[in-house]
């Protein structure tokens, strides 16, 4: 074969091939122009905009047309996987779409931060004031109030990251005596589960490797800790559910925690998740935003080897959940917050005749003191994690 | 519209191949008309709005042009001359100057209104094109072009409109009206564009988050001496694979077209002086200033004060034209001063010293040029500059993180900026003379590389969010 040949077929091959793959991607990207979205980024997927004058003037129209286009570009959930598994096992970079990859623990990379100490101190003051206020009108009709603040995951493996990147141990040991502090002064009941995991001398024990939740040890432990407290500082008197009371059940699927899944699931761990269930449990109802749902605690996966995740409990995320066991004789409890209420309420409800649970993220009929004056529950504990203590807009409070 | 846009690779560009080559070649006109109106689109992407602007510089140009070419007199031919230079710089000067203008004059107290315009997208690069015409015509270097479509096309055509490289009307005198469309051509230029689209995805970006990064720490202490270097290496990385990339792109989309531009980088940083960096680096943009305000002002063929004053007011103007900012005109000037130097004080003793250390010196003085570059304003630059004299502490701890996230990539950009594509092709070339196989390898090699870099490259493309096209600004 001539040089000259092999030149042409050559450019003739790659020019068909560059000019066959834009049109492929053209075709595919129109074919999934309908899927709305993406399970692993956990976002909806951008839509078409809808026409307009000014859009179309300002260009905006246009870069919301390249956001749908981008979204719903040709193999994208397969372009991510491929992106992510290339960084995580080709490239072994530390840290893969923000999360870092330890040896045996997936953790949020944080970028080096300043930290404000007169920030601190003035939303230590802030959150403090609204906590003493609800824990006020919680004692205003003889109600016991807690504050639970539970350590995040990263503060639980602290030891996990490497010498050259941010634990956020500052900012967190800043914030966290700066409220205490606070709430100390006020007055305020506060249950420090950090307290409780470093004396066991493996906080890591508590949490997930793969979540930023803890684990079901670390909300059963702090269930134990807010009873022992309640036994301690109150007369009233409940069931508690101890060691042996319960069976302890190891879902099959693999967990695909909040950190895990940044990742698509590409980091293999043997963690699985597990749900406390109690021998003699007493039959219940249960209350989703006023309306009676399936009494169940758990929203188990079709299949047993399916992937689970933390929505498991409780069923995830719900603005207001009630548990009612008719036992009139037992006290009322709310459980307010986020997310890491969830976990603790599959167990807490057993020891109350009713459980009120508020996700203050998305419950908006009232606010948490409004409630509590009109329901006005026998305990009321506020379960914070130590990251979101000094949130000021609101976040689970 | 972004070369590396989802909407321009999946739709832009195969829809545009379709209509372009569906109208036979003999209808040149026609597809000459389907590229100006792609052009267009791809222009208006950014905001219909700024069409009307861009439209009246193409008027002024093609209007311009008339006047220079169908004048008989010479002063006549002036005065139209000056009448569109005026028209072009005057619309540069309002859209792009007159805030930092009036803003520079308000702050000395004098009562002025400063006054504020969103800078329409590639100002700076279709302004200069469409003078370059004027100017060629009245000094008989290019010809009237009388139709209006090919001055139009010439100033729109997409592949160099909004970042460059400034293509001179006379580089595609001739194509306009008669070009050679080949299958070669066309897998060249896209063998080209998929190169220049990996280099911009897999190197500058990447790049970029790095510079992002650390420049976000000016003026905190959180901006130690190793980030402060890690930074600014990533920057002049970031800067050059994404300004070469785009130039890659648009001359690999020029090709497949039919249009060859000139090449706008060469290696810059293998430089051993900062003349030969700017032999090197934004070539169409250097030699625009020297064909048409360096030489005209007299050039190096008169007095030594003479010359530096010529050196001075082309670096002012070249730092003036990246941005309206007084860290840009400081960038401008310290290159100026430099080559001033170079050139009458320490040139002699810098050509004695070893070859590696010129290239050291050579660097850092351009890595400490991108520092003014690339900060938000003067005092900025100061702050960094200081951070990489150890001014907030010697802690590696963020430096060391970037380095090990980014170690490819930085692998990679230190092997980029030597020409080692060029040396693989002059062995791939040499060793193809004696085997078939290895012609095989010469022609097979470099193809199957763009496809798997595109490939890369689409996948970050989808992937990641960190988008930005540096000389956008400009």
């Amino acid at each position: 074969m001539k040089r000259e040949n092999i030149a042409k077929i050559s450019s003739v091959s790659l020019s068909v091939c560059f000019v066959l793959v834009l049109f492929l991607l053209a075709a595919l990207t129109v074919l999934s122009a309908d899927e709305t979205f993406s399970f692993f980024e956990n976002r909806n997927l951008a839509v078409m905009p809808t026409l307009d004058m000014e859009g179309i003037s300002d260009g905006s129209y246009f870069t919301a047309v390249g956001e749908f286009v981008k979204d719903h570009a040709a193999a994208r959930e397969v372009m991510l996987k491929a992106s992510a598994l290339m960084d995580l096992k080709l490239l072994r970079r530390p840290v893969v779409n923000d999360i870092y990859v330890g040896e045996d623990v997936l953790l949020p990379y944080f970028e080096y931060e300043t930290v404000d100490m007169e920030k601190i101190a003035a939303d230590a003051v802030t959150v403090a004031e609204k906590i003493e206020k609800t824990a006020s009108i919680t004692e205003s009709y003889g109600g016991k109030y807690y504050f639970t603040a539970i350590p995040c995951q990263y503060m639980c493996y602290e030891d996990s990251y490497p010498w050259y990147l941010n634990s956020r141990n500052e900012y967190l040991d800043a914030s966290s005596s700066a409220f205490f502090k606070e709430l100390e002064a006020r007055g305020v009941d506060l249950i420090d589960m950090m307290e409780y995991y470093e004396e066991s001398g493996r906080p890591e024990y508590f949490s997930s490797t793969v979540d930023h939740h803890y684990g079901i040890r670390g909300a059963y432990d702090t269930y134990l800790e807010i009873l022992r407290r309640l036994g301690e500082d109150t007369n009233l008197s409940f069931p508690t559910l101890k060691e042996g009371d319960f069976d302890l059940t190891t879902l099959e699927g693999r967990y695909i925690g909040s950190r895990s899944r940044k990742i698509f699931g590409l980091w293999e761990s043997d963690e699985r998740l597990q749900l406390i269930l109690p021998k003699d449990a007493p039959e219940f109802k249960r209350y989703n935003n006023g309306y009676a749902v399936e009494a169940s605690l758990f929203t188990l996966p079709e299949n047993d080897t399916d992937d689970v995740l933390y929505t498991t409990y409780m069923g995830g995320d719900v603005a207001h959940t009630m548990i009612d066991t008719e036992r009139e004789e037992l006290p009322s409890i709310l459980i307010y917050g986020e997310s890491f209420t969830n976990a603790i309420e599959t167990i807490m409800w057993y020891s109350f005749d009713e459980m009120h649970s508020l996700d203050m993220r998305y419950y908006k009929d009232m606010t948490v003191d409004e409630f509590i004056e009109i329901v006005q529950p026998d305990v009321v504990v506020c379960v914070r994690d130590y990251s979101v203590l000094l949130l000021t807009d609101d976040y689970g409070l | 519209m972004l070369f590396t846009s989802s909407e321009f690779i999946i739709f832009f560009l195969p829809l545009l191949f379709l209509i372009y080559f569906l109208v036979p070649k003999k209808f040149l006109g026609v597809r000459n008309f389907v590229l100006f109106a792609f052009s267009l689109i791809f222009y208006a992407w950014g905001g219909v709005k700024y069409l009307a602007l861009f439209a009246v510089s193409m008027a002024a140009n093609y209007l311009g042009g008339l006047g220079v070419g169908l004048a008989k007199s010479k002063n006549v031919k002036r005065l139209w001359l000056i009448l569109t230079v005026g028209v072009g710089l005057g619309l540069l000067g309002v859209f792009k100057y007159a805030g930092f203008f009036t803003s520079t004059l308000a702050h000395t107290g004098l009562p002025v209104k400063v006054v504020s315009f969103v800078l329409p997208i590639g100002i700076s690069f279709y302004t200069f094109q469409g003078l370059s015409y004027v100017i060629d015509v009245y000094r008989g270097d290019a010809a009237l072009q009388k139709n209006p479509l090919k001055v139009c096309l010439y100033i729109a055509l997409f592949p160099q409109l909004v970042a460059g490289p400034i293509v001179r009307y006379t580089t595609v005198e001739k194509e306009l009206s008669s070009r050679e469309h080949s299958v070669t051509l066309f897998s060249d230029g896209a063998v080209r564009f998929m190169l220049g689209f990996g280099k911009k995805m897999l190197m500058a970006n990447p790049m970029g988050e790095v510079a992002d990064r650390v420049f976000s720490h000016t003026g905190s202490e959180l901006l130690t001496a190793p980030s402060a270097w890690v930074g600014i290496i990533a920057y002049a990385m970031q800067i050059y694979f994404d300004f070469s990339a785009y130039s890659d792109m648009a001359i690999g989309l020029g090709k497949m077209f039919g249009f060859r531009f000139n090449e706008n980088f060469n290696y810059p940083y293998i430089s051993r002086s900062i003349t030969e960096f700017w032999r090197r680096w934004h070539i169409s943009l250097s030699t625009w200033f020297r064909d048409y305000v360096y030489i005209p002002l007299g050039g190096n063929r008169c007095s030594v004060i003479r010359h530096i004053i010529n050196l001075a007011i082309v670096w002012f103007l070249t730092g003036m034209w990246h941005g309206a900012s007084w860290n840009f005109i400081l960038w401008g000037v310290y290159y100026g001063v430099l080559l001033i130097l170079e050139k009458y004080v320490f040139g002699g003793v810098t050509e004695k010293l070893p070859r590696a250390l010129r290239h050291v010196l050579t660097l850092a003085l351009i890595l400490v040029g991108w520092v003014f570059f690339r900060a938000d304003s003067f005092s900025s630059a100061v702050q960094y500059l200081s951070a990489m004299a150890g001014a907030n502490g010697t802690s590696p701890h963020e430096a060391v993180y970037l380095i090990m996230q980014y170690l490819p990539e930085f692998i990679i950009c230190f092997i980029g900026i030597f020409p080692v594509k060029r040396l693989l092709e002059k062995k791939f070339s040499a060793n193809a003379e004696h085997s078939l196989s290895a012609a095989f390898f010469k022609e097979f090699a470099p193809k199957l590389f763009a496809l798997g870099v595109f490939a890369l490259a689409y996948m970050k493309l989808v992937s990641g969010s960190f988008n930005p096209f540096i000389y956008f600004q400009f």
